[in-house]
């Protein structure tokens, strides 16, 4: 019996552990960063101005939110942080 | 028992073929993803900038074939999912080549137009500046300045420094260019003279020549001749500043004698300035009795020493 509860804490413990790791990763806050970018660059013209800033951001941006849809939360953040790279880029050419 | 295997055997065999169908469209799909690489890279030399629409189709295609690479080969996703997104990519990479080819430049870019600037002469050996700031482009597109320098040298960049090492007459030609159109080649001429001595002694008028009586500077006829001839070449090197220095034999104190050369190489100075050399570049220095170029023992010598020496100084630049 003692055993048996012993058992069940450490698997409890476990749980719960890995549980808090997908929680973690689960965050890809460049998402949201390459969408304020991406909306500050809209409003300068950069669609125009910087066409291919502007439409590789969105792009990289997609491919970021599927990405995580798929819990492939590196990738996310991979392709996130370049939506962010490229929609500053877009905005600073806008300027 | 005979049953049983080959039963066994033909699940193996399917097994194995099935393996094989997945390995053979994993080579496909790496196969395709590389030569839709090689696709994308051709298409950015037809990138313009001023074509938003082949611009946003390019990136787009650039963002999916990276996904791709992803999928393909970092995941080992060889799925429809994978090869649907190859498809879009070349999709997009022919839509994007299509604008490209059918984009023109808008009509607000013109072509940019070149200016130099440059002294009309300058000397061996000497830097000169050459500047090419007065280039204009109408549409105020970044340029891109080259130079020939006419000695066989060529440069870049919009202000160029250059040391001409030979005299001669030299074709100096600029050629602006921005993201579209190169300029017309521009040019100026620019001659480049022997270099000048630091320092050219003209006539000097001593005690044979002007008398100076005891305590006086005034000149004799002789000496307005020489110094006439000292004028002329004064006004021919507009180069050059005049430096006057008066010099006394060792008669008389030392201070007496400094306060003579002063005077004397004061008149000088304002004989030059009454015939039209202006006052401003002439210094008048007296130095006395201190550098002697002959034997202040005799008669002889002493007259040498009382002298007036005009020089003229290269004015540096």
């Amino acid at each position: 019996m003692r055993k048996f509860f012993v058992l069940m804490l450490v698997l409890s413990v476990t749980v719960v552990f890995f549980s808090a790791c997908v929680q973690l990763n689960a965050d890809v806050p460049e998402i949201k960063t390459a969408e304020d970018v991406l909306s500050k660059a809209w409003e300068a013209g950069a669609e125009v101005k910087a066409a291919y800033e502007y439409n590789s951001a969105k792009a990289y941006l997609e491919a970021a939110k599927h990405e995580k849809e798929e819990n492939d939360y590196d990738a996310a953040r991979k392709f996130a942080a370049k939506a962010v790279e490229q929609a500053n880029k877009a905005l600073e050419k806008s300027k | 028992m005979i049953d049983r295997l080959l039963s066994r055997l033909w699940i193996i065999a399917l097994v194995v073929s099935v393996a094989f169908i997945f390995a053979g469209c994993a080579a496909q799909l790496t196969g395709q993803l590389d030569a839709d690489k090689a696709k994308l890279s051709e298409l950015a030399k037809l990138r313009k900038d001023y074509c938003p629409e082949g611009e946003s189709l390019f990136a787009q295609a650039e963002a999916l074939l990276e996904n791709a690479t992803h999928e393909i080969v970092e995941e080992g996703n060889h799925k429809a999912k994978s090869a649907e997104m190859l498809a879009k990519a070349e999709k997009l990479m022919a839509d994007a080549e299509k604008a490209y080819n059918e984009c023109k430049p808008p009509k607000r870019y013109h072509a940019p137009v070149g200016a130099i600037s440059l002294p009309a002469k300058a000397y061996a050996g000497d830097e000169v500046t050459i500047d090419g700031s007065g280039s204009t482009d109408a549409d105020n597109d970044p340029l891109t300045y080259e130079w020939d320098l006419g000695d066989g040298t060529t440069a870049k960049g919009k202000v160029v420094k250059h040391t001409y090492e030979k005299e001669g007459t030299y074709n100096v030609t600029l050629k602006v260019s921005d993201i579209l159109y190169d300029g017309k080649p521009v040019a100026k001429s620019i001659t480049i003279e022997k270099r000048l001595p630091e320092v050219i002694v003209l006539n000097e008028i001593n005690y044979h020549d002007v008398n100076f009586a005891f305590n006086s500077a005034k000149l004799n006829n002789k000496a307005k001749a020489l110094l006439d001839e000292n004028v002329e070449a004064i006004k021919s090197h507009p180069e050059y500043k005049v430096v006057v220095i008066g010099h006394t034999d060792s008669i008389g104190s030392e201070k007496y004698n400094q306060k003579l050369s002063e005077k004397r190489a004061e008149a000088v100075k304002n004989y030059y300035v009454e015939k039209g050399v202006d006052a401003s570049i002439i210094e008048a220095i007296g130095k006395g009795e201190s550098e002697p170029v002959a034997d202040n023992k005799t008669r002889e010598g002493r007259a040498k020493n009382r002298r007036v020496v005009t020089e003229l100084h290269l004015i540096k630049k």
